[in-house]
């Protein structure tokens, strides 16, 4: 008859969701508990299923590059996605762990505030901020925010095109609010030459000369931060004589892979051969 | 302390997936439970566009107190038309509650034994569409032998094959049309409790610890509105929080937890109002969520939702129709970074 424990009260037949409780998590003799294989404690790596329809794209392989999704500017919310792409050249550094103290009716509540830079040293960057109870916990976080808020960094030369491009192709500066941050460009062996935040995010991005200027109030939350990212992302965005070349215009990912799919209407994966009709 | 039921599909055979089973399942037809008094085809169309809705998914959720409420299932329909999807509108989408006393026509007083059932049979109280199994009022006017519940599933079963069986050969029962989700059953296990108490001493012991051991940050010494400045910081709370509830069951399809809260995916927009049960003017309470997991389950590249909430009559009313509208709420991730 009924292979798992029958639940009590409805003589047999099995119970749905929302049924009797029984021990702490784990299949309770509900279902089928026909070993999904679980209840073996978190093991190795875990598969990652999406929950965005951009990183079900990436994960099927539908998108060629993390350079497409900055093309579009399409808001990447997971940070799997840049793991997908350039996680093994990404090195991680904390910059920072400092105890915050918040006074509760019932003493003092400490937290730990983790700082985490984050880049390949090969045109991409990213900086998190996160605050937890626990140590591991803030740190982990904020490597996830920083993944997030990973950009791309478009080098360029000072003068001759000798080597590899080693600093930013050309003045931009970045605006938030009352704060301007500008990038100009160094001839080799000049360094960084700027504040010690920035100083590292350009390190760390592959930027080996630059001179920084910025200028505003310092008080403003946030907006120094949008600001060197503004300038950064300027790089890109900043048509130099060498993109004077006409470019083809290319769709969306989405709009791209919607009339695919809108074509061959198939099933990606195949579909059950034989199902026996009612 | 919550109780939170989770879904996970899993691959089994067709035929432990039939009403007489009791299943929670997604894709494929419908297992119907009441075999008769089927939502007319005018009840399952999406507001949109007035084309058929497919079936998504079904949860077997009876109510422990109640007779009348012994068998108790709920119907999800969504449209596969991507256009129909509107952002965090739920036109697209309607779900249907069912119930059933423990004595009935339709099944047996026992459990059902577990192996295939060759004499049940649906046709016998109702007629079902061969392309998506609900309610076939319309047959083929050629052959009159198969089903359908509307012109679009006449054309559809046409070009999927009717075409050179209609009249001639045999009809092949076993076709399943394109048009369906790839057919998984739903497996429940409870959400495990992660009660973490931190130890806050214990933690700064850790904390100065590293502090000793220069781990604590290669620019400690930069003060901390100046590196704050630099940090894009979480901009998306909500999203924050349901990835790192998840995080455990990633794979979970959907979540159950009747008259609790729903796991939002984003801060806004969210229900402010929720209309009362149609049917006993009780009011309405969430019972379960769908999440975007399911999407990746079932293969499917166009569709996109956030989560699909579900909420249903308080008191599970058993007077009147069989299958009995329910209020659906459907929430996209934000698109603000």
């Amino acid at each position: 008859m009924a292979d798992a424990a029958p639940a009590g009260g409805r003589g047999g037949f099995r119970g749905g969701f929302g049924g009797a409780r029984g021990g702490r998590g784990g299949p309770r003799g509900r279902g089928r508990g026909r070993g999904r294989g679980r209840g073996r404690g978190k093991e190795d790596q875990k598969e990652w299923i999406p929950v965005t329809k951009l990183g079900r794209l990436v994960r099927d392989g539908k998108i060629r590059s993390l350079e497409e999704i900055y093309l579009f500017s399409l808001p990447i919310k997971e940070f799997e996605i840049i793991d997908f792409f350039i996680g093994p050249s990404l090195k991680d550094e904390v910059l920072k762990i400092m105890p915050v103290q918040k006074q509760t009716r019932a003493g003092q509540r400490t937290r730990f505030k983790a700082f985490v830079a984050i880049g390949d040293s090969n045109g991409h960057i990213g900086l998190g901020v996160k605050c937890s109870k626990e140590v591991a916990t803030a740190i982990r976080g904020a490597i996830i925010l920083a993944k997030l808020s990973v950009v791309p960094v478009r080098r360029g030369y000072w003068g001759n095109k000798i080597g590899k491009p080693h600093t930013v192709p050309c003045k931009v500066t970045g605006k938030c609010g009352s704060v301007t941050v500008r990038l100009i460009p160094a001839p080799r062996g000049t360094g960084i030459v700027s504040a010690p935040v920035p100083k590292k995010l350009l390190q760390m991005a592959g930027i080996e000369d630059c001179y920084t200027s910025a200028r505003g109030s310092t008080g403003t939350l946030g907006n120094f931060a949008k600001a060197t990212y503004a300038a950064i992302a300027k790089t890109y965005a900043y048509l130099t004589p060498d993109l004077w070349k006409e470019m083809p215009l290319t769709k969306t990912p989405y709009q791209e892979f919607a009339d695919y799919l809108a074509k061959s209407h198939r099933p990606v994966s195949g579909q059950r051969p034989a199902e026996a009709g009612l | 302390m919550s109780h939170v039921d989770l879904g996970f599909p899993l691959e089994c055979e067709p035929w432990r997936l039939q009403s007489y089973h009791f299943p929670s399942k997604i894709g494929g037809k419908p297992a119907w439970l009441i075999l008769g008094d089927l939502p007319p085809p005018e009840a399952l169309q999406c507001d949109l566009c007035h084309h058929p809705l497919i079936f998504l998914c079904q949860i077997y959720a009876p109510f422990e107190e109640s007779e009348a409420n012994f068998h108790r299932t709920i119907f999800i329909f969504i449209c596969r038309d991507p256009k129909c999807c509107v952002r965090n509108s739920n036109c697209n989408i309607k779900a249907f509650r069912c119930s059933l006393p423990r004595e009935n026509k339709f099944y047996s007083f026992e459990p059902p034994e577990d192996k295939k059932d060759a004499t049940f049979s649906v046709e016998k109280w109702s007629k079902l569409c061969s392309v998506c199994g609900c309610l076939g009022s319309k047959v083929c006017g050629r052959c009159k032998v198969v089903n359908y519940c509307s012109r679009e599933h006449q054309m559809v079963d046409w070009k999927e094959g009717h075409k050179s069986e209609c009249g001639v050969a045999g009809v092949d029962k076993d076709r399943v049309s394109f048009k369906l989700f790839p057919q998984f059953e739903l497996v429940i296990e409870g959400e495990p409790h992660n009660e973490r108490n931190v130890d806050e001493k214990e933690e700064m012991r850790k904390f100065e610890e590293m502090e000793s051991g220069g781990k604590i940050g290669t620019m400690s010494d930069v003060a901390e509105c100046d590196m704050e400045q630099y940090a894009i910081c979480d901009s998306d709370k909500a999203f924050t929080r349901f990835k790192e509830r998840i995080a455990d069951n990633s794979d979970q399809v959907l979540r159950y937890e009747r008259g609790g809260q729903p796991l939002w995916i984003a801060n806004e927009p969210k229900p402010d109002f929720i209309p009362e049960c149609e049917y006993c003017m009780r009011p309405r309470q969430y019972e379960f969520q769908i999440m975007p997991q399911m999407l990746t389950a079932l293969h499917e590249n166009e569709l996109d939702f956030g989560v699909i909430v579900v909420y249903s009559c308080t008191d599970s009313c058993t007077e009147g129709i069989a299958y009995k509208n329910e209020f659906v709420f459907k929430q996209d991730v934000s698109t603000n970074c």
